[in-house]
């Protein structure tokens, strides 16, 4: 309590509030009074409004082309790449698988490679924080932050880049190449391995050293280790164009970039529509997929797999989206129905409602 | 009408002085058996004047400030995390600081809580500078000091015990002092107490006749004397001292002598004094102190709530940990990605540390800062409604407490003091008798007879009329105007064996101990064969729209019981004219002598009402102070409970302060009801301290009830638009507030617990770092403060209007464990929605048309878009007209 000794002589009326309306608490406000002739009509705007859309979404998705080829197994059988990598960890395997495609792709939109991984636990806690961004922006030669943990150092040497995530990248390859169903001989499709990595990735968070020199790039990154798991030093990723090498390569920027759920898809490259025969796209026809085999996966029961996909609006292939809009839709309908239905049998006019006064039962 | 006779004399002083001792003995926890001599020599208090003082006193320095620059920080800290929820927060704080354990990174909990508590301390900050300011201005005032033979200016705050002061006309004293000598005849001096005790009227105050002499500097600075006094208290009607100078007889001094802080210098030029109490030693500053702590029921429910909620929260990690390990031990061997050298990764103990702080904020972290803040504006509106302020008295009504705003929308039963409360306590003269007859104050009869002469009844009127003439306190003062004003007080009386009796008086007064005791013998002496002459009828009326009222609070299903001092037949009349029992209401008087009888007809009404018992019936109760005694003994209390439950109203006469208080306490102990007691007199304050909500009543007896409520208004009527509107809206608000808060807490982080399932039950959290820091200061925070401050569940006019809308909060219908969890399942389902939904519509990654793919920040930043989406589309939902606050103001 504040001392009464403040004997100052208050004018009259001074404590009187002004009663401006937000002192009084009288600002205007507005209430919707949910009626039935209010309500009832929202539901049949959202069902009839939702179910085309739906449609519409679903009928998008169905137009977008999605070929996925398993190729977990490849090889010969009882003798698989998978079988030789757990013979000899570290080495790589060839196998090749043939499909087939029976419809164009070439409506000119851009055909994409991913690969898929499934049982990939990309999003384990202590995975996705194993790196250090600020090695990745170009400081190579800095003490790798703590985040890495044991994939930090090889011997003296800082790893460059540093971490779980990066150690293991994922470095299968493929070549692909197109064969005319009726006859024709056999043409490479090159895949571009640019132009898949965020914008932001490749402006802001990935950099090479200063003294990085696209002619000497090993000279930047002396004094450094490679991931244990890689087979070649970091300044070997190179790029067909040699714009985008080193700690700006794309495929490791995909990679980095760690997934949402266990089974995953990551950008590979882009069909590269320069060449004659794939200006549009992918025509119908037999192809055959050449995988450098050397990313083990059957040990934790994971799947890898190939995937050439074209996108609309929303991205790739998912009916989803459709799915919810019409289910939601149809709900909002057929509620609406009963609702309509016992508004009509039991349901009280809005003046039996608003007229309120003693008598009325509480 | 109601009419109390009062029978002229002293009887008005004697009950207000057993009063206070009653009050006094309860305080002090004393019986009435005599104090001990030894203990009472104990606390002495020897001030020595003109020599030197030995022992060193309080300084006359005042603080109310809470902190000063060194203390802030610990005491600060310390009031902060005597909150669990606080305790709790820093916990996770301080485990989010052990390497590889927080999912969350190391400042996710910690930022918000130093938000959080900088919020507080600014706001700790403010309120102590405005008190330290206020310190400071009393602290530099200036008072003369007796210097050898000058006076001296110095400040308030250098003041010490023993000291001589001057003290002018229309100042403020300094510290308790003895009053000396005055310019006026016979050391008179005149003083307004209104900032001790609220009353206006003048006070005499009278120096003893043999220091009225020391007139001059020259005078004090030879009076070398001691004076005895006790130990500083808190009682403002008392003091006990005696003045002893060297070789001549020692005097007794009183209440008569003392000169108070806080009260002010009037009609008198100066007086001299003698500093007996500086400082935090006054009277004034031993009667500041906080409320006792209150809780709102809506608080004691959250809080339940949240120990449910911390429980679930164990669960949800141990079940998280569990599953974690069950993963690692079927999984990790076989993944060459994640092999991890160290153990962190696969011990149980260290992973439920990491899911508790992964899940930590199930309990929002800003919860209470955000009530805080909106109690504080509630309280604020409160004392802005123009509606409950008085004009006559020039009163706001004022909320001096806010954290039991909402408790206001609860109230159940009311317990009403009668006097001052119910009615006015101003006393209007309406008719005498004398001899007989009664003569009414609006026809002449009265004079005529007197005019008139002759018979014995004209002999009597004339000395009743002289006796009603000389024996009163009233002082004549002549204000600016030119008016003569009358400031009354009570009366005193003379006899003519004065002399004898005044000896024996003298010696009573000298005891140092047990003086009230022998005084009271004293008076008794000459407090008999008193013959009747007459007597005068008073009348008190009813204040304004009382009876309006109280029928507006049984409709809204409340219970008004009336408490009162006085007697039953006035309690009955008055309960009767401001419409609480109407003529076809049964009423049931209890008025027994003994334990037995009282339980004897307890019983019998217990049984009378059969099962109709604890139900509300048409009938009233009325009982009186001796047989509450009884009644509220042990064995009976659950009868007697039983009977006033059912009750419409309860009347209790005759009693006395402390058993006010327990019929609150027989209230709260024996029902789940929330009481409100109302009352505007210091005989009030125990109910008042005991009850859910005190209500202080600013009327004629002073200023103690409302310095010990927790709101104060200027009028009864006032309690309806407090309870109706004010304590509705609160309660409303309130429970949106916190079950909203509870819900977005619960919506998102909940998500982090689906994204476990998915995400090898690592404790990976699926959004982004400063997302989940500014998700309670910043993203969601303006919905909760928006309903706690602008929600209008309906219009003041229609709460008003119909009481019985009060129900909705009174019997917690928005607001308890089913509620609660009605919301924590809302909020679950809601979570599992905002998961699955983007995450099945994000299936395969790739998400634009140019074909890039996601990662897991794609799909947790969407997720968090759509439940801070989804929060705010629900918060229109659940508000109920909130303001639009920049629209126009209406005219209604």
């Amino acid at each position: 309590m504040s001392t009464n000794s403040d004997d100052k002589v208050k004018p009259v009326n001074l404590h009187k509030p002004s009663g401006t309306a937000i002192e009084q608490q009288r600002l205007p406000a507005w209430q919707p009074i949910l009626t039935a002739g209010t309500v009832l009509p929202m539901f049949f705007v959202v069902g009839i409004a939702f179910i085309p859309i739906g449609v519409g979404m679903l009928h998008i998705s169905s137009n977008v082309k999605e070929k996925v080829v398993d190729y977990t197994d490849c090889g010969f059988p009882g003798n698989t790449c998978a079988d030789q990598l757990k013979r000899y960890p570290g080495t790589s395997c060839t196998c090749t698988i043939n499909f087939k495609m029976d419809k164009d792709w070439t409506e000119g939109r851009s055909v994409y490679v991913y690969y898929k991984l499934t049982n990939y636990y990309q999003n384990h806690r202590r995975y996705v924080k194993s790196r250090d961004d600020v090695q990745l922006l170009g400081s190579v030669r800095k003490e790798p932050s703590e985040n890495c943990g044991q994939f930090s150092y090889n011997g003296k040497l800082p790893i460059v880049p540093c971490g779980a995530i990066a150690n293991s990248l994922f470095n299968d390859t493929y070549s692909l190449s197109y064969t005319p169903l009726n006859f024709g001989a056999r043409t490479e499709v090159k895949i571009r391995r640019d132009g898949i990595a965020w914008d932001s990735d490749i402006r802001m968070k990935f950099a090479n050293p200063q003294n990085y020199d696209p002619a000497y790039p090993e000279a930047a990154f002396r004094g450094t280790a490679k991931p244990f798991n890689w087979p070649q030093e970091i300044w070997r990723l190179t790029s067909a164009s040699r714009t985008n090498d080193a700690l700006r390569y794309e495929p490791l920027m995909v990679w980095m970039r760690t997934s949402a759920f266990p089974d995953f898809r990551k950008n590979y490259g882009i069909i590269d529509n320069t060449q004659t025969y794939f200006k549009n796209g992918l025509p119908a026809g037999n192809y055959e997929l050449q995988i450098k085999y050397s990313y083990p996966v059957k040990s934790f029961n994971g799947t890898k797999s190939f995937v050439l996909a074209t996108t609309s609006l929303f991205g790739g292939k998912n009916p989803f989206l459709g799915f919810a809009y019409i289910s939601v839709g149809g709900l909002f309908l057929v509620t609406g129905i009963v609702l309509v239905f016992i508004h009509l049998k039991f349901g009280k006019s809005v003046r039996e409602m608003v007229d309120v006064d003693e008598s009325t039962a509480y | 009408m109601n009419v109390v006779g009062r029978y002229l004399g002293n009887v008005g002083d004697w009950i207000q002085t057993r009063l206070l001792r009653d009050i006094r003995q309860e305080e002090d926890g004393t019986s009435s058996a005599p104090p001990d001599p030894q203990a009472a020599h104990a606390d002495l208090r020897v001030v020595f004047v003109n020599r030197p003082q030995p022992e060193k006193y309080t300084s006359n320095r005042v603080s109310t400030a809470k902190y000063n620059l060194i203390s802030f920080l610990p005491l600060f800290l310390f009031e902060q995390f005597r909150r669990y929820s606080n305790c709790f927060f820093l916990f996770i704080a301080l485990l989010q600081q052990i390497p590889d354990v927080s999912p969350t990174g190391r400042y996710t909990t910690l930022m918000p809580l130093l938000f959080i508590l900088f919020i507080s301390a600014i706001k700790e900050i403010i309120e102590d500078i405005r008190r330290h300011a206020a310190d400071r201005r009393v602290n530099v005032q200036e008072v003369e000091v007796l210097k050898g033979y000058h006076w001296q200016w110095i400040r308030w705050s250098k003041l010490k015990v023993g000291d001589m002061v001057r003290v002018r006309n229309d100042s403020l004293f300094p510290a308790d002092l003895v009053l000396l000598s005055s310019s006026e005849p016979n050391a008179m001096a005149y003083v307004e107490t209104s900032n001790l005790d609220g009353e206006t009227n003048l006070k005499v105050r009278q120096g003893l006749a043999h220091t009225s002499k020391l007139l001059e500097p020259k005078d004090l600075n030879r009076f070398v004397c001691t004076v005895e006094c006790e130990s500083p208290n808190r009682h403002l009607y008392e003091f006990v001292g005696t003045l002893r100078e060297l070789g001549k007889p020692a005097h007794s001094l009183g209440p008569q002598q003392m000169l108070l802080r806080g009260a002010k210098l009037r009609n008198t030029m100066w007086v001299f004094g003698i500093v007996i109490y500086t400082g935090h030693d006054t009277k004034l500053m031993k009667n500041s102190s906080f409320p006792p702590l209150k809780r709102s029921t809506v608080d004691k429910v959250t809080n339940g709530q949240i120990l449910w909620l911390f429980f679930l929260l164990i669960v949800i990690c141990v079940i998280s940990a569990v599953a974690s390990e069950i993963w690692s031990a079927s999984y990790l061997s076989s993944a060459w990605y994640l092999r991890f050298d160290d153990i962190v990764i696969s011990n149980f103990g260290f992973n439920l540390l990491t899911f508790i702080i992964l899940y930590n904020n199930l309990i929002p972290i800003s919860l209470q800062v955000t009530i805080e803040v909106v109690r504080l504006i509630q309280a604020t509106m409160i004392n802005y409604d123009v509606e409950m302020y008085h004009e006559e008295s020039n009163m706001c009504a004022m909320a001096r407490t806010s954290n039991l705003n909402e408790e206001l929308g609860q109230v159940k039963y009311i317990l009403s003091d009668k006097t001052g409360t119910l009615t006015k306590n101003v006393m209007e003269y309406k008719k005498c008798s004398v001899a007989g007859n009664v003569y009414h104050v609006d026809d002449d009869a009265l004079s005529k007879r007197l005019k008139e002469g002759g018979g014995s009844d004209a002999i009597l009127l004339k000395e009743f009329m002289t006796l009603l003439a000389v024996c009163h306190t009233v002082i004549p003062e002549i204000d600016s105007l030119g008016e003569i004003k009358y400031q009354a007080a009570s009366p005193e009386i003379p006899d003519a064996r004065y002399d004898e009796w005044k000896q024996r008086m003298e010696e009573a007064r000298l005891s140092m101990h047990m003086r009230e005791q022998k005084v009271a013998d004293a008076a008794e002496l000459i407090e008999k064969d008193l013959v009747l002459l007459g007597a005068t009828g008073i009348e008190d009326k009813l204040q304004d729209q009382v009876p309006e009222t109280i029928a507006a609070f049984l409709l809204a299903n409340i219970h008004v019981w009336i408490l009162t001092g006085d007697k039953q037949e006035t309690a009955i009349n008055i309960a009767y004219s401001c419409k609480l029992i109407d003529p076809t209401m049964a009423l049931l008087i209890v008025n027994e002598d003994s334990l037995d009888a009282t339980r004897e007809t307890l019983l019998k009404h217990v049984h009378e009402f059969g099962e109709h018992l604890k139900r509300e019936n048409h009938c009233a109760l009325v009982i009186d102070g001796r047989t509450l005694k009884y009644a509220l003994s042990h064995d009976m209390r659950t009868d007697f409970l039983d009977l006033c439950v059912s009750c419409r109203a309860v009347v209790c006469c005759r009693v006395s302060p402390i058993q006010k208080a327990e019929v609150v306490d027989l209230l709260v102990q024996g029902t789940n009801a929330v009481t409100l007691a109302v009352g505007d007199g210091a005989n009030d304050v125990a109910m008042i301290q005991r009850a859910h909500v005190g209500v202080g009543v600013s009327g004629q007896e002073g200023m103690q009830a409302v310095c010990n409520s927790d709101y104060a208004v200027a009028q009864f009527r006032f309690l309806r638009k407090l309870l109706f509107v004010h304590g509705n809206w609160c309660y409303h608000r309130m429970c949106k507030l916190i079950l909203y808060s509870f819900y977005k807490n619960i919506c998102l982080y909940v998500i982090e617990l689906w994204y476990a399932i998915w995400s090898a039950w690592s404790g990976q959290t699926l959004f982004e770092r400063w997302c989940i820091g500014l998700y309670n200061v910043l993203f969601t925070a303006a919905p909760p403060l928006a309903l706690g401050l602008f929600d209008r569940v309906s219009t003041a006019e229609t709460m008003l209007k119909y009481p019985v809308l009060y129900k909705m909060s009174q019997e917690s219908q928005f607001f308890n464990f089913r509620i609660f969890w009605l919301w924590v399942i809302n909020a679950l389902a809601h979570s599992i929605v905002l998961f699955w939904l983007p995450a099945w519509a994000m299936a395969h990654d790739v998400m634009w048309p140019n074909g890039k793919e996601g990662g897991y920040l794609m799909l947790g930043n969407s997720v968090y878009t759509y439940v801070v989406v989804t929060l705010i589309q629900y918060f229109y939902q659940e508000q109920s007209g909130v303001d639009l606050a920049f629209g126009q103001s209406p005219v209604r």
